[in-house]
């Protein structure tokens, strides 16, 4: 085998693709179809309840278009991290969605589900013996107090698990949590091609046509076994050496060294090199083993949040915005005195700060100002609650100088509180040492339709 | 001696960016247009955390790990965020737009 040809369709199954790029794709013959479901970017809610990044609709129609290409052309199908942030819910909830397609269709298909919940017990037990380590400078060690408060904890996996599902000749894969690249690694390491490449390919393709100037959707990618070539099948897209050096470091904490389960890639000596108008070569990537260890996630609830969303027009009143803000933590407190410490309650002002927050250095007074109010208590109804007291301080406190009696700001929806449910925080973010790679994520295998 | 200029960052770049590294951290990327600019800033240290910390108008501590990277001319370093990703008081939940201070850095260039 002199090269395999990767199709990822985008960067977050979900957010849709061009079906005519796509098609495109499947006429060059791809060998796999690596499409990354996941991210923790869209928050801690996602491990938190299971909630699923993208309505179900968005996940089955895209589902329809990728299996009936893992049907009619025989190219297999591997989604890793599933639903959003990889939870044995999401596996079971897009496994679910693939069954009712394969069986609609009247598609007969193979698949293999992986997990990757790590039980609280497990951890436990590797806390113990101190195998447990924070990642990153910021993140403080691991308690026992923080793990039972977690409600669910998975892991990302690296390319071995999936390594042993390519073994058994799969159509469809549908992983939990994942590192990024680790499904398109599991792929081309198994089929024989360097295992720098390949972690760097996937490291780049996970994303789609991100890595592409303007970013697009569909991706082809061909390793060979000293290089690959990236190629953005939108008309409209080109890779430049600049747009996949970007992409080789975003995201990271690292320009060149990024770590993974199992080892570093290295990308130091890389050379990005521009072979036509639209592909990049890319050679040199290193790979150095290390010892084995799996990044946990894992996230707690820390109460229920309300809105109120609310525009400020008038100069007196977006000068008095903090005063205002103030006078709605006192008429909360003034109306609910047990509630003291019992709620957080700030005004995000946006045409202010409301972006960079302490880091913002312009402070130009704007012509007009947006408020959104953010309140967290222990339940719902206290969040509202607040919520609309400190929305009845917005609109009728008497700051210093008030003469347009009326009210302080325009409102735009009814109703004017608006409950945005629980709110997760990560308070699980550690490296976990392990012996071997495959123990912690069990497959089940299906026959489909 | 070297005749200098005074140069607007965004006048020498081709991305300036920032986004989540972690939900902990925040990672600044700054490429430059070509290896000659690169090269030049390298050589100067011209990014480094004193000045960004000025930038910023943060503690030279909340500065981490000012890497050059020459394979892509490229500076990425890392702030702590202020808040955990997506918790109470979120405001830009993929850090996508702290990048913004980076825009107003002026660096002092060979004429």
């Amino acid at each position: 085998m002199n090269e395999i040809k990767v199709l990822t369709p985008t960067g977050m199954l979900g957010y849709g693709f061009p079906v005519e790029d796509f098609n495109k794709g499947i006429e060059r013959n791809p060998d796999v179809i690596i499409i990354d479901s996941g991210s923790i970017d869209s928050g801690p809610i996602k491990i938190g309840n299971g909630s699923m990044t993208c309505p179900t609709a968005s996940y089955k129609a895209e589902l329809l278009i990728l299996l009936k290409a893992v049907y009619e052309h025989k190219i297999p199908l591997y989604i890793s991290s599933a639903g959003g942030a990889g939870t044995n819910i999401q596996v079971d909830k897009i496994q679910e969605m693939v069954k009712e397609i394969c069986e609609q269709q009247g598609y007969s298909l193979s698949s293999a589900s992986i997990y990757a919940d790590i039980p609280k017990k497990t951890i436990k037990d590797k806390l113990i013996k101190d195998q447990i380590s924070p990642c990153g400078k910021h993140v403080p060690a691991l308690t026992l107090l923080e793990l039972s408060n977690a409600t669910t904890v998975v892991a990302q996996m690296g390319m071995e698990p999936f390594v042993e599902a390519i073994k058994n000749n799969v159509d469809v894969i549908i992983a939990g949590r994942a590192y990024d690249p680790a499904p398109l690694a599991a792929f081309c390491i198994s089929k024989g091609f360097d295992e720098a490449l390949s972690w760097h390919m996937g490291k780049i393709l996970e994303c789609g046509g991100l890595c592409a100037q303007p970013s697009c959707q569909v991706m082809l990618g061909t390793i060979r076994h000293d290089h690959f070539i990236l190629e953005p099948l939108s008309e409209q897209s080109i890779c430049t050496e600049t747009s996949i050096a970007a992409h080789t470091m975003y995201e990271k904490s690292h320009p060149f060294l990024l770590p993974g389960p199992g080892g570093i890639l290295d990308v130091s000596a890389c050379k990005f090199e521009q072979i036509d108008t639209r592909r990049v070569k890319v050679s040199g990537s290193l790979f150095k083993p290390t010892p084995y260890s799996i990044k946990l996630e894992g996230a707690k609830l820390v109460g229920y949040r309300s809105t109120t969303i609310a525009g400020v027009r008038d100069p007196n009143v977006i000068v008095a915005l903090d005063e205002i803000e103030m006078m709605a933590n006192g008429y909360a407190l003034q109306n609910f005195p047990h509630l003291e410490g019992k709620f957080k309650l700030i005004f995000h002002v946006y045409g202010r700060d409301g972006v960079l927050g302490t880091l913002e250095t312009d402070l130009t007074i704007a012509k007009e100002v947006c408020v959104v109010i953010e309140v967290l208590a222990e339940t719902q109804d206290i969040a509202t609650q607040v919520c609309s007291k400190a929305r009845i301080a917005l609109l009728h406190a008497p700051y210093k100088g008030r003469i347009a009696t009326s009210g302080n700001c325009g409102l735009i929806f009814s109703p004017l509180e608006i409950p945005l449910g629980e709110t997760y925080e990560f308070n699980i973010y550690h490296l976990m040492a392990v012996d071997d790679p495959c123990q912690y994520f069990p497959i089940n295998y299906h026959q489909l339709g | 001696m070297t005749k200098m200029k005074k140069v607007n960052l965004m006048d020498l770049t081709s991305i300036v960016r920032s986004k989540n590294a972690s939900p902990f951290e925040i990672t600044f990327d700054i490429l430059f247009k070509s290896k000659i600019i690169y090269d030049e800033i390298k050589k100067n240290n011209a990014i480094n955390p004193i000045i960004l910390a000025d930038l910023f108008g943060v503690g030279k501590e909340k500065i981490l790990d000012v890497i050059y990277f020459d394979a892509a001319n490229a500076v990425k370093f890392n702030m702590p965020r202020t808040v955990p990703h997506a918790s109470f008081g979120e405001i830009d939940m993929h850090s996508a737009q702290q990048h913004v201070p980076l825009q107003k850095l002026t660096l002092a260039m060979e004429d």
